[in-house]
């Protein structure tokens, strides 16, 4: 009888005609955000692959020259405390390699949700010796991270692209796939109601709820088919669905979407419940999306500005500015005359002629300032006889001014920090109580293209920023030479990402909210229709 | 008789409800996002004032070094923030709002909202726009609906039409009928916006601002009038309430969710932006062909030694090397300049197509038109970048100058250094200006929008006259 009344429902529902276009305009909108999506991904790991590859051939190449400049005899008997102009001296070292350029990982499952990736520069140049925030400014390049390491590439994209919604599976999930279902399922009852049918129907042996069941799974089927279809063959032909990962996420996702769309048949189904016909049940449902997926939320994200705002990223350049100067005024006069207008005064036929120029210029008296003294006292490893070629002072004055910079920072950015996670957080908490904000929020973070990925990234940066200045910082100091064994441990940025079992355990985590809330709109509807008047 | 029906009209929309309840959701949206977004603005303001101000104190303050070093030290420059830009900021978050001006090169603009805070949902951030261009028209649509589609399922509109009320007049008082609890609306959420304007911007600010804002009012205001002259036509073409709705829902959707969201999208596939790294092979090739500066310096010295008349380099007037680097900094400015217009150029053609949009969704043409009337869409960034950059090439080629004039130990025989012994002081840093920027007049934002000027008239046309035709075909039975 059921499966009778299942084929029945079909039937029905392709002789309406208003669904159904709603439906095929659906479909292709699916068949679009999934061949977009795939396009975008197929996009973002060309432009990673490139720059990936970039920097790693250009490390590869360093290695082979510091190797084959071992190999030399003259170089070995000859040697001297410090490197020569060329593939050993560390300088040149950082010069010729790209391996402080650090690429964003493109998430894997970028085909099924867009998140922030056209906004979110793609390459950053992690500064090792340069100072990280001026003069561009942009060098806390992070959603809420404490990290300044650079500069970012920055993207050329047209800033109205960027600024729109990207019409992703997200997108059409959470914000579309309502509107449908409202469509689908505003008249649920009254429409059988109204007709005069229902009376007829459940003269029959069958009870209101196996009928609304299969009025439900008709409707579930034909709405969530044109997602989860184009959402696997996107994922196949992005990943080719290869590896458990893929498919434990893919499931989740797929989950989480029938458990949202259950959320608003659910809605629907109880508010059939009401006998004001089949208009004021669609009305009423609007309402209910626009409360819960635009004003809700918009209020939510206006109330977490008001609570938690974010520093903007201009109090911190001018900081940044004006620390900067303070650094420079307490360094020694003389010494930033040696270092900075030595340096430029060298002849500038050419980079090498510059820099062997600078060379020549012997090492002076021992160096100290109040911004050097500080510097040494935290740095004993670079001190040492504090006597400094020109050169190498240079870079210690770079690296002493930036740590300043750092130093002076950290408090404006350890509350951008605080307030980004406090933000976030709050937000969280807010989506427990709005299901479609606790959705999209799940499937960015399920499909990596969430808050939480773009933040492990950058602290991820930031270590490495770390691991970087301790293996130059010393070198480049001392003119050390980089020999071939040295060379195989200059750090590079290997991104390593969330296990797959955190990010599906967070996942299931939402999913297990959602069926809570589920089971609460249940208890709902049935004494809605408890309470139902069949006729009349 | 119009009066009396509008009453009518009026008197069934308070009594319902799911409209009180929406309303004042809506209203309470309404009133508390410019509050908070003229909150914000302000705080940048203050920022962005003390920023300048900062910074002004930190170029003149840099002590002294050599003018092409405190070229590259550089300053920065801050977006001034238009004051329609808090309700609707349009592309600044995605733009940034500060640049750092140096020699030989245009950075981009940094400080972008849009990096240092992650989205909340793919809708974007909910500013005071947004609203006024999602949810509102979802409210008037709700509203027009049931003007004729409830009338006809109820069959009250024969009997209303027996009486020998013109349809004419019926659809007039119609619209004033649903126009009126709107107006109430938007009258309260203008009031707030005008009132927070002026709390923040103080009366001055509100008074220069009162022509942008009057007239961003005045386009959301017809806006809602176009679409309510469209609601009204499907509700008395439709035949049941939920058809109507049905309808209208699916418009709203096509309207204002998704044709911005397609609209860009294909403009950007049509007319499509080069890459980044094509963007700076591009530019490193042109700057790679320009000649180097020993060249330069060589060409530069024949030439000023020919045109002086001296024997010897080192009896020039000026010094060479300030002259190579004017020069240079004249050809790496112009090769910059072309590159970001090209780039500005496509933006601008990708706009227009994103434009013609408008002529299918009227939703397009108030967001763009919108956003220009705001001052923060694309044309009034290029107009600030490009004062920025001439601000920059004034004060480089000042040092430059100065260089040349002053550089005498340079233009010693037998110097080869492009940096001397020459250190210039706050004497040099203050005969460079600080920077001003004046916001360009409306009439020249709305010289930019005309093609969505067009289109709004043309939309009001088309609604009304569809209107028209739909209660024309109304009968009595």
């Amino acid at each position: 009888m059921f499966w009778r009344m299942v084929r029945h429902e079909w039937r029905l529902l392709r002789a309406d005609r208003t669904p159904m276009v709603a439906l095929a305009i659906f479909v292709v909108l699916g068949g679009y955000a999934a061949v977009d999506g795939v396009e975008r991904a197929r996009a973002e790991q060309g432009l990673a692959s490139i720059a990936t590859r970039e920097a790693r051939q250009s490390l590869q190449r360093v290695r082979e020259r510091i190797a084959a400049e071992d190999a030399r005899p003259s170089v070995l008997s000859g040697a001297s405390s410090r490197a020569a102009y060329g593939p050993r001296d560390p300088e040149y070292v950082l010069a010729s390699t790209r391996a402080s350029n650090v690429v964003r990982p493109p998430s894997p499952y970028t085909a099924l949700s867009a998140g922030r990736g056209q906004s979110i520069p793609t390459v950053y140049s992690v500064m090792t010796l340069e100072v990280a925030i001026t003069p561009y400014g942009d060098a806390h390049a992070s959603p809420g991270s404490a990290a300044i390491f650079g500069r970012a590439v920055e993207t050329v994209a047209n800033p109205l692209t960027r600024r729109g919604t990207a019409l992703d599976l997200v997108f059409l999930l959470v914000y579309v796939c309502p509107l449908v279902i409202i469509a689908l399922g505003h008249d649920l009852v009254a429409a059988e109601r109204e007709q005069g049918t229902l009376a007829l129907v459940l003269a029959q042996p069958v009870p209101l709820w196996r009928m609304l069941a299969a009025k439900v799974l008709v409707r579930g089927t034909v709405v969530l088919a044109p997602l989860i279809v184009p959402a696997v063959g996107a994922m196949y032909a992005s990943t080719g669905l290869a590896g458990p990962d893929v498919v434990q996420r893919l499931l989740v996702w797929s989950a989480l979407a029938v458990a949202y769309a259950a959320c608003w048949f659910l809605l629907a189904v109880s508010v059939n419940t009401a006998t004001r016909g089949s208009s004021a049940n669609a009305i009423a449902l609007v309402v209910a999306w626009i409360g819960t997926v635009v004003v809700l939320p918009a209020l939510a994200s206006i109330v977490a500005d008001a609570r938690y705002p974010v520093p903007s990223g201009i109090e911190l350049a001018n900081q940044a500015r004006v620390v900067r100067n303070d650094a420079r005024a307490s360094a020694n006069e003389e010494e930033l005359r040696r270092a900075f207008l030595e340096r430029h005064t060298a002849d500038f036929r050419d980079q090498a002629t510059m820099v062997e120029a600078m060379r020549s210029i012997v090492e002076d008296a021992p160096v100290g300032s109040p911004l050097l003294d500080g510097f040494f006292e935290r740095h004993p490893e670079i001190a040492g006889n504090r006597r400094f070629t020109n050169t190498e002072l240079f870079y210690v004055l770079l690296a002493a001014q930036e740590e300043h910079v750092e130093r002076e920072t950290q408090a404006l950015r350890d509350r951008t920090a605080t307030m980004s996670a406090a933000r976030h957080e709050w937000m969280d908490r807010a989506a427990v109580v709005l299901p479609p904000l606790l959705v999209e929020r799940s499937l960015r973070d399920v499909t990596e293209t969430g808050y939480r990925h773009y933040r492990r990234f950058f602290d991820q940066v930031a270590r490495y920023q770390t691991a970087q200045r301790a293996f130059f910082w010393p070198r480049v100091a001392r003119t050390a030479p980089v020999d071939s064994l040295q060379a195989d441990s200059i750090p590079v940025f290997a991104h390593e990402p969330e296990p797959t079992s955190a990010v599906v355990g967070r996942g299931l985590a939402c999913l297990g909210l959602l069926l809570c809330i589920l089971a609460i709109m249940v208890a709902a509807a049935a004494a809605g229709y408890g309470r139902f008047r069949v006729v009349g | 008789m119009v009066w009396t029906v509008a009453r009518k009209e009026t008197r069934e929309i308070l009594r319902d409800g799911r409209f009180r309840w929406t309303a004042a959701g809506l209203l309470a949206v309404l009133c508390v996002a410019p509050v908070a977004a003229w909150q914000q603005w302000t705080a940048d303001m203050v920022l962005r004032t003390r920023a300048a101000a900062i910074q002004r104190e930190e170029w003149l303050d840099k002590g002294r070094m050599h003018p092409h070093m405190a070229a590259h030290d550089g300053t920065f420059v801050f977006k001034p923030m238009q004051p329609l830009a808090a309700l609707d900021p349009g592309v600044d978050a995605e733009i940034g709002g500060f640049v750092f001006l140096e020699a030989h090169r245009q950075n981009h603009f940094a400080g972008r909202a849009a990096h240092s805070v992650a989205a909340d949902s793919a809708l974007g951030t909910p500013t005071v726009a947004r609203l006024l261009q999602l949810v509102v028209p979802l409210l008037v649509l709700l509203l027009v609906f049931p003007a004729f589609s409830r009338e006809r399922e109820r069959q009250t509109l024969g009997l209303t039409l027996s009486t020998g009320i013109r349809a004419g007049d019926l659809a007039a008082g119609k619209f004033l009928g649903s126009a009126m609890p709107l107006v109430s609306i938007v009258a309260v959420a203008a009031g707030v916006i005008v009132a927070a304007t002026a709390a923040s911007t103080g009366m001055q600010a509100l008074i220069s601002a009162t022509p942008r804002l009057a007239v961003w009012l005045t386009l959301y205001l017809i806006y809602y009038g176009v679409l309510m002259l469209l609601g009204l036509a499907v509700s008395a073409v439709a035949r049941s309430g939920r058809e109507a709705l049905a309808w209208l829902v699916a418009l709203w959707f096509a309207n204002c969710v998704m044709a911005p969201t397609v609209a860009i999208d294909l403009a950007a596939r049509l007319r499509p932006v080069p890459t980044v790294a094509e963007f700076e092979a591009s530019l490193e090739q042109d700057l790679a062909g320009m000649l180097p500066f020993e060249a330069r310096v060589a060409d530069a010295t024949s030439r000023l030694v020919r045109e002086h008349g001296v024997a010897s380099p080192g009896e020039l007037p000026v010094d060479p090397r300030g002259v190579a680097l004017a020069e240079g900094e004249s050809e790496s400015t112009e090769i910059w300049r072309r590159h970001m217009a090209a780039l500005f150029d496509t933006y601008s053609a990708q706009e227009r197509l994103y434009e013609l949009w408008g002529a299918i969704a009227p939703g397009v043409a108030v967001e763009r038109l919108s956003m220009a009337l705001a001052g923060s869409d694309i044309a009034h960034h290029r107009r600030f970048a490009e004062a920025a950059d001439a601000y920059r090439e004034e004060f480089v080629q000042r040092l430059n100058q100065a260089i040349a004039v002053n550089d005498e130990i340079a233009r010693q025989p037998g110097n080869t250094t492009l940096y001397s012994r020459y250190l210039a002081g706050r004497e040099l840093w203050e005969q460079v200006p600080p920077f001003t920027y004046e916001a360009p007049p409306l009439s020249w934002a709305l010289g930019r929008t005309f093609p969505s000027l067009l289109i709004g008239i043309l939309w009001g046309v088309v609604a009304l006259a569809g209107l028209i035709v739909s209660v024309r075909r109304l009968r009595a039975c």
